[in-house]
């Protein structure tokens, strides 16, 4: 799967003039998709017969396809803002049932915002050192500069080769910055092929976060009051590495977005994927 | 007879060399820096060696030698100017209370050009340092005002760079590398911090800070700005976040200074942290220098220091290695 030409990505982040855009270039599109039952539980084994890719509604043929197990590359930014204050040891016990979670592979960095931005430099399976960061290193207070911190979560796993989640905990609130962020935060994370998840408690909300999650075949989750967290925690991470990897050759490469629609023959299931792309040439 | 006697006491001679010898394989004498302050806070610097004992890995040490002197020093001082660093809070000044950002351009000028610079001797080696998601480390700055109002400035405008967008707090990271740039100075070592203690997006842990300056013979003294922050949680108790802990925690570990500044409202005493950084590197300059025999190993051992006065507080490194 790795040798797979991966998807182009483009994502140049408006954070400063100093950072620098990052490109690949490619043959074949790589997109993950979900497929869930009508009870919302997840649906792992599905062959590569039954699903069915549309580029601007035209279909395409699935060139690359697997239903094994996935590693996860994960942001998880938490919002420390006086919003959420409430609900930080909250937050923090959420991701530590996440972190908990991890498996083989699999890395995860912290991050929060609220005074400050603060993505941890280390992006890790160490279970042991992503709790001292949980820990140690989240303070309560602030504003909510929820767009800037997805982009700097976003820029923080651009390097990486492997499948990429940001995964927020936040009320959606964002306040301070221009609203021309969150148009950065879903270009950036639909051009870079990031997926997006949201979480938050019930009765917090999600605000524009749910909408920016179905653009990039994540999702969002409000969890219920009476809900057991590590339960839920697990399913999340479950979820995170049950997905399906989808390839395909895009009929044009052009650098513009293109709608792109995930279907599946068996009825009553569904599908999250992404709902657009855009393939970059190769760079020279 | 007297010969078989003489031959005896000659191999005993040669055997209790030995023995000494094999004591000594294996160890080696290591200077470590030791404050001794009143209550108060005020350096004692009389104590005689006798007044002082040590215990390596919980054993009693013989100390080899104790040295007083008004040492020259090598002081980096890194100030936390993070976003957290700019939040409101109340302080106290000697005419009533306002809100100030927790530390203030006014401030940072106070600390930088009466604290950090009024402290220091002509043989002493200065250098001034920030930490805005970046570290910043000036050269070793001239004593002169200009020179120290020109490397504030340099400072501050490090402090405005909109590349530090994100004006997190890596404060270990930039401790971590103030320690390795002091680690060849041949004068004793300290680095002074200032900070709320709200860190973040560190690569080093307070541990790894630690056992590199202790190994560095770096002291990590703190002035700690910090206000305990209590936080009501949806479904459990009142809870408290205190950014004092690791702070206290590298300071003693390391042997310098803790001080924590008069930040909360209604506090007795007004914010002085030019002071504080003052009185920082002054106990510094007035610690002894205590020679210990410690294995040589290469690992490090606990240490524990004391002294025979009983209103006296020891501020020693927690551990040492050769």
């Amino acid at each position: 799967m790795r040798s797979v030409a991966v998807v182009a990505v483009v994502v140049s982040i408006a954070l400063s003039p100093q950072r620098p855009a990052f490109r690949g270039g490619v043959d074949t599109v790589e997109v993950y998709a979900t497929v869930s039952d009508r009870g919302g539980r997840l649906v792992p084994n599905l062959p590569r017969e039954e699903f069915q890719l549309l580029s601007d509604g035209k279909p395409v043929e699935l060139t690359v396809f697997s239903n094994e197990i996935q590693t996860l590359t994960a942001v998880v930014l938490i919002d420390t803002s006086g919003s959420t204050v409430e609900r930080l040891l909250w937050f923090r016990q959420a991701v530590g049932y996440l972190v908990d979670a991890l498996q083989g592979d699999d890395r995860l960095r912290i991050g929060s915002f609220g005074e400050e931005i603060a993505i941890s430099p280390h992006l890790t399976g160490d279970q042991d050192l992503l709790k001292r960061i949980l820990r140690d290193e989240l303070w309560p207070g602030g504003g909510t500069p929820l767009w800037r911190a997805m982009l700097e979560g976003i820029y923080s796993l651009a390097s990486e080769g492997d499948r990429r989640v940001v995964l927020v905990m936040s009320d959606g609130v964002n306040v301070g910055g221009s609203r021309l962020l969150e148009n950065d935060v879903r270009r950036g994370a639909v051009e870079g092929g990031f997926m997006i998840y949201a979480l938050s408690a019930q009765g917090m909300g999600l605000g524009l976060l749910k909408d920016i999650a179905e653009d990039t075949g994540g999702g969002y989750l409000e969890v219920r009051a009476d809900a057991d967290l590590k339960e839920t925690m697990t399913r999340v991470a479950e979820e995170l590495r049950h997905q399906y990897m989808l390839g395909f050759t895009p009929p044009v490469i052009d650098g513009k977005p293109h709608r792109l629609t995930v279907r599946l023959k068996t009825s009553g299931l569904r599908v999250r994927a992404p709902q657009e792309y855009v393939p970059q040439p190769k760079r020279p | 007879m007297r010969k078989a006697l003489a031959g005896c006491g000659a191999a005993l001679g040669v055997l209790a060399a030995l023995l000494a010898q094999g004591a000594q394989r294996g160890s080696a004498p290591v200077d470590v820096i030791v404050g001794v302050a009143t209550s108060f806070g005020l350096p004692i610097d009389d104590l005689p060696t006798q007044a002082f004992s040590a215990a390596v890995d919980g054993r009693p040490i013989v100390i080899d030698a104790v040295r007083q002197t008004r040492a020259p020093l090598t002081v980096a001082l890194l100030i936390d100017v993070s976003g957290s660093m700019n939040t409101l809070r109340w302080v106290d000044l000697r005419r009533g209370k306002i809100q100030l950002p927790t530390l203030s351009e006014q401030m940072l000028s106070e600390v930088v050009v009466d604290g950090f610079r009024d402290a220091l001797l002509p043989a002493d080696r200065a250098r001034l340092s920030g930490i805005s998601a970046s570290p910043w480390i000036g050269p070793v700055v001239a004593h002169t005002r200009e020179a120290f109002e020109a490397t504030l400035e340099d400072l501050l405008a490090h402090r405005r760079d909109p590349s530090n967008v994100t004006r997190s707090s890596p404060v270990w990271d930039a401790a971590g590398t103030l320690v390795d740039l002091l680690r060849s100075e041949p004068q004793r070592r300290l680095v002074v911090i200032v900070t709320d203690g709200k860190v973040n997006a560190n690569l080093l842990s307070p541990e790894k800070l630690a056992e590199r300056a202790v190994e560095a013979r770096v002291a990590i003294a703190v002035v700690d700005e910090s206000q305990a922050i209590l936080m009501r949680q949806d479904r459990s108790p009142t809870a408290a976040v205190r950014p004092d802990r690791a702070l206290r925690w590298v300071a003693e570990a390391t042997g310098g200074a803790y001080l924590a500044d008069s930040v909360l409202r209604g506090a007795p005493e007004p914010a002085d942290p030019a002071g504080l950084v003052s009185r920082a590197i002054e106990g510094h300059r007035h610690a002894y220098t205590l020679t210990l025999t410690v294995p040589d190993d290469g690992r490090p051992h606990t240490l524990e220091v004391s002294v025979t006065r009983p209103d006296a507080a020891v501020r020693a490194p927690a551990f040492i290695h050769r």
